[in-house]
């Protein structure tokens, strides 16, 4: 391997960590990059980079105390761009790593994975995510209704362990389950004339629309429950019953397909608080 | 006369660059890397690197942490003095005069430059930085930081004394950042273990500095033994017997740590350490199989069976 970076005591490790990532990732060996850009917007390379046949890069960073401050800037910026990386940060085993508990803490709520090079093979500790998923912005759960902490907690781990299809889907129900409540409640406040849609089976879409049109703020005394805010619940309709995306065909896809993605998963989430707190009033 | 060498200030492709194989450093360690590899992508690279060029390509004289930072901080370019190409001699020279003269910069003079840092960073913040964050952008270490502190917290006169003596040729300086750091370290412990020993902190950091001066201090390590007495507690040792040790010592102008130390705690430290040895010896001893012992080893745990048989049929 062609180190220019990598500190001379740390090349041997990094040898039989590329090794090992060469085998266990079924990479050739011409595969495998060494101290090269991953992205021409992020000052970093990575010891190691690969592309995946999933069109992630695989990227590992040969480290004596594990985190350093420009490895948090990679993450960072990986996050910032949705850029597709799965990283692993390697070190020797038998280094003294200062505040090793606390650091494996740190490496794992950033998503990142954990490598320890013994003397002729690797062991992995933790396996990491996507870096593009993880950088969502998470659900502030205080400001949620009980009820909902819940399940926005488990979607928001759903989301960041790289399944965001599904994230957003459950987020979704749960939008959509308040919206079929708060029809049922302004029926029973006799809020709305004859045919009524079935607030239990009638589709999405035809929910909304018709508590767009029928629903006055004023009479149902929730002001904030406006036309603007049924018309964004109205634009997820589309996406509410995509189950899964069309296959990405490289790396530009994929990170713009989480980056889709991203900004539903937090666009939900505000809607279902806003939609929580607008309809407050109607609760029994 | 040598000739000075003179070259031109350019921004030069990263990728044409070529280590200097004859460069003396030998050792890059990986924090200190990380630390200017932190630096250069907050501020860039402030100095330029030093190169000759050859054959289309740039040969590194002096800059090569700088020149392997910026390689993985995937830059396209550094800015460089560009010499023309030096003989085999010059080149050497010019490394090792670059290398062997460039001084770290004088503790003191860090310490009077970081509450400037400090309250700009504040500023900048809305909060005081912490230790690490002080580290990380100022590429100071931790423990400089806290060494820093330490003389920061000096009273105006003694830092303009540090500063007289750092004047001098580093040969002739008596009283340096380290005596007092070491002195500072001491009385804060004292301070903290045994309040009543000092009544003025003032009157007793002058009256340890002209017993040091005079040469009843002789090394500056001495003054870890004030913090030793101060502990005596923690050794087993009669407290009340270390607080009237430190009183004398804080009041008598000829009176050496070396002596209150013995008449203290030196018995109770020696005793500690023998236990810490023996048990450690014991542990070994433990891991240690028959077949394993030559005659070297055996004649040498045989001396120490006698040794600690006498001392046991001594005391009974």
């Amino acid at each position: 391997m062609n180190y220019t970076y990598l500190p001379e005591s740390l090349r041997p490790g990094a040898d039989i960590l590329a090794a090992f990532l060469c085998k266990n990732y079924g990479l050739p060996k011409r595969g495998l990059k060494t101290e090269e850009s991953v992205d021409e917007r992020i000052e970093f390379n990575p010891t190691f980079s690969a592309r995946l046949r999933d069109h992630h890069l695989l990227c590992a960073e040969v480290n004596d105390q594990l985190l350093h401050p420009t490895i948090h800037y990679f993450i960072s910026e990986c996050q910032t761009n949705v850029v597709p990386v799965r990283l692993f940060l390697a070190y020797p085993k038998g280094v003294e790593i200062k505040d090793y508990p606390q650091r494996i803490k740190i490496a794992n709520s950033l998503g990142v994975g954990v490598i320890e090079i013994t003397e002729n093979t690797c062991r992995i500790i933790k396996q990491p995510t996507s870096l593009s998923v993880t950088g969502v912005r998470p659900p502030k759960l205080s400001n949620y209704p009980p009820a909902y902490r819940q399940s926005l907690l488990t979607a928001s781990a759903t989301f960041t362990n790289g399944n965001p299809n599904k994230a957003c889907a459950d987020v979704y129900d749960e939008i959509e389950n308040l919206c079929r409540r708060i029809g049922l409640r302004a029926g029973k406040k006799a809020l709305f004339g004859k045919n009524q849609p079935d607030w239990k089976k009638a589709p999405f879409a035809t929910i909304v629309e018709y508590l767009s049109a029928h629903l006055s703020p004023t009479a149902a005394g929730c002001p904030d429950l406006k036309k603007t805010l049924w018309s964004r619940i109205h634009g997820i309709t589309e996406y509410r019953n995509q189950s899964g995306h069309r296959a990405v065909t490289n790396s530009a896809e994929l990170s713009q397909r989480d980056a889709t993605l991203r900004t539903r998963f937090e666009s939900a989430c505000d809607i279902l608080l806003e939609l929580s707190d607008a309809s407050r009033p109607l609760r029994p | 006369m040598a000739k000075p060498i003179s070259g031109s200030l350019e921004e030069i492709p990263i990728g044409l660059i070529r280590r200097n194989e004859d460069n003396p450093r030998l050792i890059f360690r990986p924090g200190e890397m990380e630390q200017l590899l932190d630096s250069i992508r907050r501020y860039g690279v402030q100095v330029p690197v030093t190169a000759y060029k050859r054959d289309g390509e740039y040969v590194l004289i002096d800059g090569e942490r700088r020149f392997r930072c910026c390689r993985k901080l995937n830059r396209k370019e550094i800015p460089a003095i560009v010499h023309a190409p030096p003989s085999p001699l010059d080149n050497l020279l010019m490394m090792f005069n670059i290398h062997s003269l460039r001084e770290q910069w004088d503790l003191l003079t860090i310490a009077l430059k970081l509450p400037d840092v400090i309250a700009l960073l504040t500023a900048e913040l809305g909060y005081e930085p912490n230790e690490r964050q002080l580290a990380e952008r100022t590429g100071l270490a931790r423990g400089t930081i806290r060494r820093c502190r330490l003389l920061m917290e000096l009273p105006e006169h003694y830092k303009h004394r540090i500063l007289d003596e750092l004047k001098k040729p580093k040969r002739l300086q008596r009283i340096t950042e380290d005596t007092f750091i070491e002195m500072e370290r001491a009385l804060r412990t004292v301070v903290n273990a045994m309040p009543e020993t000092v009544d003025d902190v003032e009157r007793v950091r002058d009256l340890l500095l002209r017993k040091y001066e005079r040469g009843i201090i002789d090394n500056k390590v001495e003054f870890r033994k004030i913090a030793r007495i101060a502990r005596a507690s923690r050794v087993g040792a009669s407290p009340q017997r270390a607080m009237r040790e430190l009183t004398r010592l804080f009041a008598d102008r000829d009176y050496r740590i070396d002596t209150a130390y013995s008449r203290s705690v030196e018995d109770a430290y020696t005793e500690r350490d023998i236990k810490t040895t023996v048990r450690s010896l014991s542990e070994q001893i433990d891991s240690i199989q028959p077949s394993d012992i030559d005659d070297e080893l055996r004649s040498l745990l045989s001396d120490l069976r006698e040794q600690i048989q006498q001392l046991l049929e001594q005391r009974a």
